[in-house]
């Protein structure tokens, strides 16, 4: 390095210098060659556009444009190898998730008959749809019990996978369709004809 | 002495301008900055990346400004930060999202495997 450019560097703007470090961090991952590698490479080339702007005299808006370009691709690399591990996890989860249900499906085989319905489990897809909702939803009842509302006012249904919220079919969709409903009467015990259904 | 000087700097700066004003305005970037807003809007960007969609909203404005202003050079360079802007707020949110369901799903997990107990201890 000359001089002169070690000049420049002690001139360096603060918005190419930030762009140096976003792209550094990014390069510095170890799956970023494998899961980033276009927006890595846009990021360098807009940073080498970046520093020939300076040496060329460019004006500053210019090379602030730059550098600005290099720190968001590098930004968007960032956010894709958070995406990607996040997956990772997701599936690994599912995976637990699956075992688990089936393991908790064994398990509660014999703990199963009473309590009519009401506090309406939803479940996504799993083995047994209605009962794994129904195992949801009795905590909710158990609860309510154990703060003193009496049994025979509450009931439980598993509604399986009736009554999806949301598109089974993606994960995020089916994490909003596990879910438990609570259904209010009215004083005399009725319920609207929309929920009385469910 | 001094006016033959700056005659021709004057006209220099003059040509510049001009050429810059009638370069061709980038409409291709501008809209391709617009789609990519609207995209993130539609993408769950308003709910996790919030500050990034509201700085490509921003730029896309001073793009559009620009646009009308015929500074085809700022709206270029306001379109394509817009762009890159909406692009990170797409990619933040389905980051965001896929962690959500993980932790959503952990804790789930995490209840079926007590409820999983109860059940096995007390039948």
């Amino acid at each position: 390095m000359n001089p002169v450019s070690a000049r420049r560097i002690r001139h360096d703007l603060p918005q190419l210098a930030q762009a140096h470090r976003a792209v550094e961090l990014l390069a510095s991952d170890p799956i970023a060659a494998q899961s980033a590698s276009r927006e890595l490479q846009s990021a360098r080339e807009a940073l080498d556009r970046a520093e020939k702007a300076r040496s060329d005299k460019e004006p500053t808006a210019e090379i602030v444009h730059l550098a600005y370009v290099a720190q968001r691709q590098a930004e968007i690399g960032a956010a894709r190898l958070g995406e990607v591990r996040a997956r990772q996890l997701l599936e690994a989860r599912e995976r637990e998730a699956r075992l688990a249900s089936s393991e908790a499906a064994a398990n509660a085989q014999a703990a199963e008959a009473a309590k009519p319905s009401r506090a309406a489990g939803r479940t996504a897809r799993t083995v047994q749809p209605s009962d794994l909702s129904r195992r949801r939803a009795a905590p909710v009842a158990t609860a309510l019990e154990a703060r003193g509302i009496s049994t025979s006012r509450v009931n439980v249904a598993g509604r399986g996978e009736a009554l999806p919220v949301a598109n089974n079919e993606t994960p995020a969709g089916r994490q909003r369709n596990r879910r438990v409903e609570i259904v209010f009467s009215d004083l005399s015990g009725n319920f609207a004809n929309d929920v009385a259904q469910r | 002495m001094r006016s033959t000087v700056f005659i021709p700097v004057a006209a220099l700066a003059g040509a510049a301008l001009t050429g810059c004003a009638s370069a061709p305005l980038p409409v291709a970037e501008f809209s391709r900055a617009q789609t990519l807003v609207q995209q993130a809007e539609h993408n769950h960007a308003p709910q996790f990346a919030a500050l990034d969609l509201s700085r490509a909203r921003e730029k896309l404005y001073q793009a559009k400004t620009a646009m009308d202003a015929k500074k085809a050079k700022l709206a270029k360079r306001y379109a394509s930060e817009a762009a890159l802007d909406a692009e990170l707020a797409l990619a933040r949110a389905s980051a965001a999202q896929a962690k959500q369901s993980a932790a959503e799903l952990s804790a789930s997990i995490d209840e079926l495997k007590a409820e999983s107990q109860r059940n096995s201890i007390d039948p």
